[in-house]
């Protein structure tokens, strides 16, 4: 399950980091290139895919939308909140939370 | 703060689209369910569950278009109108024996 | 209206939202509670043990109970403790009806092990606040209903208009940018309703369809006639539960139930026998089906149904059935979340609070968009935004305050008083009265330090009333791995210490500057200002 939030997670983080306000969050005084930007979007789309895959491999296609929402719902929310009061915490995370899952 | 003319008559115009909307738009949602409840090819059981479980769209879509159109005028006779006609059809197909 | 599409739709959601949003709040909270009532239930009474019997000794026991408590009945229904909506063994008993009325019914929980029935204290428990729900309170459930499904539909507007408004709803996805007044609360109300839309629309328009026969019946009486009769026809075709098998009136024993689960384990693996329900027992035309457990969002279980006497497997029922019986059964089911395990149960819990939340930063949002004109005003605020805001205050903290009243009702009040369950719930509502009244006395700001700071207490200490009264407190469940006790402890720990720190935040920014808690008539503009912004900084964790 960690796993499957960790991909959740992951995408969030991609397709938010692909717009220059959440770039910004992240790092102030860089700036987020056209060419990243395409590919952190095309990488969170590619994610979004990967997770839907894997949480319907873990429970079946009906469960498995119904958990792919709702895991959406938590990581999105988390990540706004995260990217405003701890972007760097909200970047580490996409590594630690994969990290625990495999553990 | 006297009212003025302008202000009486806008409220006026929101309450009549708020009537319209809630009741026009119920009579409008079931109307529309009731005709398409007759016109599937299912059984009459399984027809009418489907009205039923469109009907509430059909009513959002109802209200939303009352407050979305431009005069009251045009929004009473945009829900009368269609709730008339399709009660009309509905009607006949009830009394030539072709609905249950 | 004249002034364009965006702007009637937004006047639609704004006021629509608002003349159903207390309801509502009301509504989504008790539901939230809902998707954890069994373990709420379970909280509630701390005496019953757990059970930890096998499928044999609960079937034995069951059906020597039902023997006991109603023999000759027409129907018999067995829930064995195997998943986590029934955590004790149940039985329910219908009795044969006299001249087609309903016989007495009863159900009771058992204990596995003694097969005596469980007592417990009398307590409505997590129960009677999930069907507060779709039920409310204190009304005939008619009107009940007709009072949910009106806001619901209004719930549904609000979704529909919300999203039609939204004019930037990719880009403001994970936008938050709080300590700026409105802007913030705009944006955290933008954050709740978007990242969980799926779940908000799918719980409203499946929570009108739940109810839907008592909201649309002239589309059935259109195909089906008036009256009772016709009614019960509908419902007969649609739920084609098959012909009811009529008693022989010639006694028989029945067969071995645990023979026949023990074909449906073989068939569905262990521990997926969700119930038995027999028609008939003691008859010749006995007949056993045996449920199995959910594991998906459709509402109905795929059936194993045998002859009650020879125990002989007649049919393998399959759950699905026509396309729109099959729709609704995934409406409710998604609604319902009863297959849902562990993980995706929280997940149902977060998206529904954020759904709460949704409702309350709505709610909230419009008192601070208004809130520096009414200031302005020679007589000090509106009397109708002085109601909203009252009526915010009372019901966005006010209710979760009543809401621990309930459970601490549960733990403190004597166990033998007449009519307990219900002085449980009388408390909750004792006290939500009291918190709408308390704004009316107090200067608003300073109210919602107050009761944000009881509603601290009221959860914060909470898991110190439990174990100041029964022996399943937070150190002796956590010792025996009782994670549903120790889970609702902590949750109400956690509970605690948001609304800790939302009070605590308020408090400071109210102090940053005195003047800024004003009720006051003095045309203060840079007041006004630092209050949007005292506002503004209050924590939107207000649930």
């Amino acid at each position: 399950m960690l796993i499957a939030f960790a991909l959740a997670y992951a995408t969030c983080m991609a397709l938010s980091l692909a717009m220059t306000r959440h770039f910004q969050q992240v790092w102030p005084r860089q700036k987020l290139s056209p060419r990243l930007a395409t590919f952190l979007r095309n990488g969170g789309w590619i994610l979004l895919v990967l997770t839907l895959v894997y949480c319907a491999k873990l429970e079946g296609i009906a469960v498995g939308l119904v958990l792919i929402l709702g895991l959406f719902s938590a990581a999105a929310f988390l990540l706004a909140l995260l990217l405003h009061y701890a972007p760097r915490v909200a970047l580490v995370l996409v590594f630690a939370a994969p990290l625990a899952g495999l553990l | 703060m006297t009212k003025t003319a302008l202000d009486i008559r806008y409220r006026w115009e929101i309450t009549l689209r708020v009537i319209v909307a809630i009741l026009g738009g119920y009579a409008l949602a079931n109307i529309a369910a009731i005709l398409l409840s007759y016109l599937l090819p299912m059984s009459k059981s399984d027809a009418v569950m489907t009205g039923i479980l469109l009907s509430f769209a059909i009513y959002t879509g109802a209200i939303m278009w009352v407050f979305a159109v431009r005069s009251v005028h045009k929004a009473w006779l945009g829900l009368i109108a269609p709730t008339l006609v399709l009660g009309a059809v509905a009607l006949v197909l009830k009394f030539s024996g072709v609905a249950p | 209206m004249k002034n364009g599409f965006r702007q009637s739709m937004s006047w639609v959601h704004t006021w629509g939202g608002l003349s159903v949003g207390w309801i509502l709040f009301f509504v989504f909270l008790t539901g939230t509670l809902g998707y954890f009532d069994t373990e709420i239930d379970r909280w509630m009474k701390p005496e019953l043990p757990k059970d930890t019997s096998t499928m044999a000794q609960s079937l034995a026991v069951a059906e020597a109970r039902l023997q006991q408590k109603a023999e000759g009945a027409e129907r018999w229904f067995i829930n064995p403790p195997t998943n986590r909506d029934n955590p004790n063994l149940r039985i329910f008993w219908q009795m044969s009806g006299k001249d087609g009325e309903r016989g007495v019914r009863g159900n009771e929980l058992v204990d596995s092990t003694t097969g005596d029935a469980l007592s417990s204290r009398a307590t409505g428990g997590g129960q009677t606040l999930y069907q507060m729900h779709y039920a409310l309170h204190y009304l005939p459930t008619d009107v009940a209903y007709w009072i949910v499904g009106i806001c619901s539909m209004f719930m549904l507007l609000a979704i529909v208009t919300g999203v039609v408004i939204h004019k930037k709803i990719f880009k403001d996805f994970f936008t938050f940018r709080p300590q700026k007044g409105q802007r913030s609360w705009l944006d955290m109300h933008n954050l709740l309703s978007v990242t969980a839309l799926p779940f908000h629309f799918m719980i409203t328009y499946s929570g009108l369809i739940f109810l839907a026969f008592t909201y649309m019946p002239l589309i059935v009486a259109s195909s089906y006639g008036t009256g009772d009769d016709a009614e019960r026809k509908f419902f007969d075709e649609l739920f084609a539960e098959g012909n009811k098998i009529e008693r022989a009136n010639s006694p028989a024993n029945l067969a071995s139930l645990g023979a026949m689960v023990a074909i449906a384990e073989a068939r569905w693996g262990e521990n997926q026998v969700r119930y038995l329900d027999i028609d008939n027992p003691g008859d010749a035309n006995a007949r056993v089906s045996i449920g199995r457990q959910l594991d998906s969002p459709l509402r109905a279980s795929p059936e194993l149904i045998f002859d009650g006497v020879s125990g002989e497997l007649l049919n393998d029922k399959a759950a699905a059935t026509s396309a729109p019986r099959t729709v609704r059964d995934t409406f409710l089911g998604l609604h319902e979340g009863l297959f849902a395990n562990t993980v995706l149960r929280w997940l149902y819990f977060l998206s529904s609070l954020l759904g709460t939340a949704m409702i309350a930063t709505g709610m909230i949002l419009w008192t601070v968009k208004r809130r520096p004109a009414q200031l302005k005003k020679a007589n000090g605020p509106d009397f109708g935004h002085r109601v909203v805001e009252s009526l915010n205050l009372g019901t966005i903290v006010g209710l979760p305050i009543a809401i621990a009243a309930y459970f601490w009702a549960n733990r403190l009040l004597p166990l033998d008083i007449a009519a307990r369950s219900n002085w449980e719930v009388h408390v909750m509502f004792l006290v939500w009265f009291a918190a709408l009244i308390y704004p009316l006395t107090r200067n608003i700001m300073r109210g919602w330090v107050d009761l944000l700071w009881v509603a601290a207490a009221a959860y914060g200490f909470l898991p110190i009333v439990n174990a100041l009264t029964t022996d399943r407190h937070l150190a002796n469940s956590l010792a025996q791995g009782d994670w549903l006790f120790a889970g609702v402890d902590l949750t109400l720990l956690i509970t605690g210490t948001l609304f800790a720190a939302a009070a605590l935040k308020l408090q400071r920014r109210l102090q940053q500057t005195p003047a800024a808690a004003a009720n006051s008539n003095k045309n203060n503009g840079d007041n006004n200002n630092m209050l949007a912004q005292k506002i503004s900084a209050q924590s939107p964790e207000a649930t």
